[in-house]
């Protein structure tokens, strides 16, 4: 023995994590969970608690975090499913320890009952619960946000547009989805989207004056599709 | 030892009851890739390179952690284990700069060749950056580039477990692992002992010596061991201070007689080069070696080497040496040990050249070179004292089979324009001989002495002691770069010697057939052209100083001239070849009388040389080598030394405390030469299997 820690310290993965969906609430979002992002945390965990001698354990579940926080970020490549399960075979039969072989195979288990949410997730850079932060933008939904700026004042980045009285406006590309502005806002009004976008102002407007198709310059809810 | 005999991958083999499977395989010429194991630390099982498949176990094992069964079946090459083996080379590759012409281990790299062997490349996986490779950073000592580190281990084991210094351990910082120092702290604050094990072990580029500590133009057995590389002799030094901190001081001199044959003599005078080479100088200050090296003489008393010299039979032939110094006398004691007939020419009426004539007694007392001379000619020389040989010819008749010219470099040599016979100017090798002879006469109120070299603080720290009131050096290097030991400045300037570095003499003032006075300028610089001496002068600084003696330290030179009977080189040096002969068949030449004023260490090296060539010349092996003191296995570890790194140099060794205090101090570089070297796939061993094909 060689290592004190132990597969106890993973959570453990519930089959009802694996859902939510569209334009729910972020507090909605974070009771669900998905499955590659589960895969994510508990290789991020590995990786920390390593003691650092066996190369599997150390620099196995490195290299397996790296790899799913590519896909969950969006980042994938197309034979990232092939070679994660090559690896993860690997630490499972070579590990020295119990605690990387246990997430390893545990890994293998969800790679395989979810083929098709990875497969999602590696050719559409989709994620069904909109949990990978990769794979969803975040919005304020116009009709329930009240101006009140609690949102803006928390962002790290400065990505929140607008004042008082004013609907407030996620500028995507700034957004590092801290989602700090969803446990600020009182209204519930922090939102995700995932290829589908609502339609939103472009500026902020006065709160209350957002409701009819014209209003909005940009045309009706548009879909983004990237290439897989 | 019991054998067990077990197959891998077809062929049946023996190996040692205990053993591990990978050890067997590599004993038997069957390599087996590994990266972690080393051969003088326990097995871990980390790197998984030396996975294997075992009959009868369901999943692949490490070989480095298997004992050997009766019986055993193994598979070193099955795709599992290609795949398994494969797998974790690239995962340490994946954090691993992939540019490997960059690194100084280059070619020379563990990794590297494993990388080549198993056709393993940076590849499909993910660049990792590790964020904690510059916590650990290099030092005077080690050079550091910790993104070549493959976490192997192997260096925190060096020190834990084979030296139990424990200075080195694996740390974690933001949830990432590293190899680094215990607590973070420099080396110098924690319990290293400097013995670059871990250097040694490191089967990569992470952790590497720092350029300059060990000669790069050495063999790896000298090199490593900077003080006995520096020695002319080569002089086992780790060993003999070893030694004498365990007290046994008689075993220490063993050591050193078998390269040194003025031990005490060099314990007091030696230039020490050793020191200058000492690995501790990178830390605070050299070993006191040579303090060391007299304390073990002068505590000696059981002269166990005695026992041990060898002596052959008498083989019927006759040598004669000409020059009874250091060199003469080493060549004559090693030729009489080899069976020769051996005979010493020595001009004056004490043998011991300079150590007699010209070191003075202040620094050496004349007992100690004659109890020296007394055990040499216990070998069996016959010394002509008072026999001064002018030429080669005079011995030609007498029947010897080979001749040594050891005669020295006895004569003054002036800058070209000072070759006058002034009465009040003498040369340092006449005004040091005459020293010695008591025969030194009035010299007046002011001695100046030119030439800053050990010779000339002799000729200054001599007039001191007879009792002249001013007494002056002047050379022309600086004060950082003057040629004399830095003991020997201290003590003249102690004494109140006035030291007048980086100036030269432009002109000497007559008064008859006296000097009367000098010119002295200061200098910026000097060097010597082929037109003569080119000075920088430092405008406005000239100088007058009156001397009522003047003491040219400037050089010395062999007196040879043609009526010698050989040919000679830069008018006065004797002209030999590669094997020491000079044109003259049979006769040879050594010491200051080759390459001209040295040392008396080399002098002594020097000597043995002549003495191989003319043994070889005469038809013997020239095997002159000697063991006196039975080499033990040494305890690779080493354990702790309260703040190692800070103990200071102990000057004067009172007793046997502080020998023993001293001594501790010492690195033990030789130890490093223990560890076992890690064969590479491509070494011969590995091109046939020791075992039968089944």
């Amino acid at each position: 023995m060689i290592c004190n820690t132990n597969s106890s310290l993973l959570p453990v993965w519930d089959i009802s994590d694996n859902n939510g969906s569209n334009g729910e609430s972020v507090a909605a979002h974070n009771a669900a969970g998905c499955v590659v992002d589960y895969c994510r945390k508990i290789m991020d965990i590995v990786r920390k608690e390593t003691c650092g001698k066996c190369v599997f354990c150390r620099e196995g579940s490195r290299q397996v975090y790296e790899i799913i926080k590519d896909i969950t970020d969006g980042n994938a490549k197309s034979d990232d499913y092939e070679l994660l399960l090559d690896i993860l075979e690997q630490i499972a039969k070579g590990s020295a320890c119990e605690m990387s072989r246990t997430a390893a195979l545990r890994c293998m288990e969800l790679m395989e009952a979810y083929e098709e949410e990875w497969d999602l997730h590696i050719r559409r850079k989709r994620c069904s619960s909109l949990t990978c932060k990769g794979m969803y933008t975040l919005y304020v939904d116009p009709q329930l946000c009240d101006g009140c700026g609690k949102c803006r004042d928390v962002c790290p980045k400065g990505a929140i547009a607008g004042g008082e009285g004013l609907i407030h406006i996620i500028h995507p590309d700034l957004c590092n989805k801290s989602l700090l502005c969803a446990a600020a806002c009182p209204k519930g009004a922090i939102k995700k989207a995932g290829p589908v976008k609502p339609k939103l102002p472009v500026e902020p407007i006065p709160v209350g004056s957002f409701g009819t198709a014209d209003d909005s310059g940009e045309g009706g809810a548009r879909r983004r599709r990237r290439r897989g | 030892m019991k054998t067990v005999s077990l197959q891998i991958d077809g062929y049946r083999i023996e190996a040692e009851e205990g053993q591990s499977v990978l050890q067997a395989a590599l004993d038997a010429g069957i390599y087996i890739p590994h990266l972690c194991y080393h051969p003088d630390l326990t097995p871990l099982g980390n790197c998984k390179l030396c996975c294997v498949e075992v009959e009868g176990k369901s999943s692949v094992t490490q070989a480095c952690e298997t004992i050997v069964e009766e019986g055993l079946v193994v598979r070193t090459q099955t795709e599992t284990v290609k795949k398994m083996r494969n797998t974790a080379l690239e995962l340490m590759l994946a954090s691993h700069p992939s540019d490997c012409t960059s690194c100084d281990k280059y070619l020379n790299c563990e990794l590297q060749a494993l990388m080549q062997y198993m056709g393993v490349a940076h590849s499909r996986l993910r660049e990792i950056e590790k964020e904690n490779i510059g916590i650990t950073k290099s030092d005077n000592f080690i050079k550091r580039e910790m993104q070549r580190c493959i976490g192997c281990g192997r260096c925190v084991r060096a020190c834990e477990e084979y030296r139990g210094v424990k200075a080195l351990s694996v740390n974690k910082k933001n949830g990432e692992t590293y190899i680094g120092t215990v607590g973070d702290q420099p080396l110098t604050e924690s319990n290293c002992r400097f013995c670059g094990a871990c250097v040694e072990v490191c089967p990569t580029g992470a952790i590497q010596d720092q350029k300059g500590i060990y000669a790069a133009d050495a063999p790896r057995q000298l090199a490593f061991i900077p003080c006995k590389n520096e020695c002319p002799a080569h002089t086992d030094i780790p060993l003999y201070i070893r030694l004498t901190k365990e007290g046994r001081y008689s075993e220490a001199v063993s050591v050193i007689r078998e390269k040194l044959t003025f031990p005490h003599s060099l314990g007091y005078i030696c230039t020490h080069a050793c020191e200058s080479g000492c690995k501790r100088t990178h830390l605070n200050e050299a070993i006191s070696i040579r303090e060391i090296k007299r304390f073990a003489v002068e505590q000696d008393k059981e002269e166990l080497w005695k026992n041990r010299i060898a002596k052959n039979a008498r083989n019927g032939k006759k040598t004669a040496i000409i020059g009874g110094g250091p060199a003469g006398m080493t060549a004559a004691y090693y030729l009489a040990k080899k069976g020769y007939e051996t005979e010493v020419y020595e001009r004056k009426a004490l043998p011991g050249g300079m150590l007699s004539y010209g070191i003075p007694k202040y620094r050496i007392p004349q007992e100690i070179v004659n109890k020296e001379i007394a055990i040499l000619k216990e070998a069996g020389i016959k010394v002509h004292e008072n026999a001064n040989i002018r030429s080669v010819s005079e011995l030609k008749d007498q029947g010897y089979d080979a001749i040594l010219i050891a005669i020295g470099a006895c004569r003054g040599k002036r800058p070209p324009d000072y070759n006058k016979p002034w009465s009040n100017t003498k040369d340092a090798v006449d005004f040091c001989r005459m020293s010695c002879e008591g025969t030194l006469s009035e010299l007046g109120n002011i001695v100046t002495v030119y030439g800053g070299g050990n010779v000339g603080f002799d000729c200054a720290r001599t007039a001191k002691k007879m009792g002249v009131n001013t007494v002056r050096v002047i050379c022309m290097e600086s004060r950082d770069k003057m040629l004399a030991d830095p003991e020997e400045i201290s003590s003249a300037l102690e004494e109140g010697i006035e030291i007048l570095s980086g100036r030269a003499v432009l002109e000497i003032e007559e008064e008859g057939d006296r000097v009367a006075a000098l010119l002295v300028t200061e200098i910026k610089g000097f060097r010597f052209t082929a037109n003569g001496l080119e000075l920088d002068v430092e405008e406005g600084t000239q100088a007058r100083l009156t001397t009522d003696t003047l003491v040219f330290a400037t050089g010395q030179q062999p007196e040879l001239n043609e009526d010698f009977g050989i040919e000679l080189v830069r008018n006065s040096f004797a002209k030999v070849d590669e094997t020491m002969q000079t044109n003259v068949d049979g006769v040879f030449a050594a010491g200051d009388a080759i390459y001209g004023t040295k040392s008396v260490v080399q002098a002594i090296e020097s000597g043995r040389q002549a003495a191989i060539n003319i043994d070889k010349f005469l038809g013997g092996d020239g095997d002159i080598e000697e063991i006196l003191f039975e080499r033990e296995k040494q305890d690779p570890n080493i354990g702790t030394v309260e703040q190692f790194a800070q103990l200071e140099r102990i000057k004067e060794l009172k007793d046997a405390c502080d020998a023993c205090e001293e001594s501790t101090r010492c690195l033990q570089c030789d130890l490093r030469l223990d560890i076992q070297k890690v064969k590479y796939w491509v070494n011969p061993h590995f091109k046939t299997v020791r075992g039968v094909k089944v």
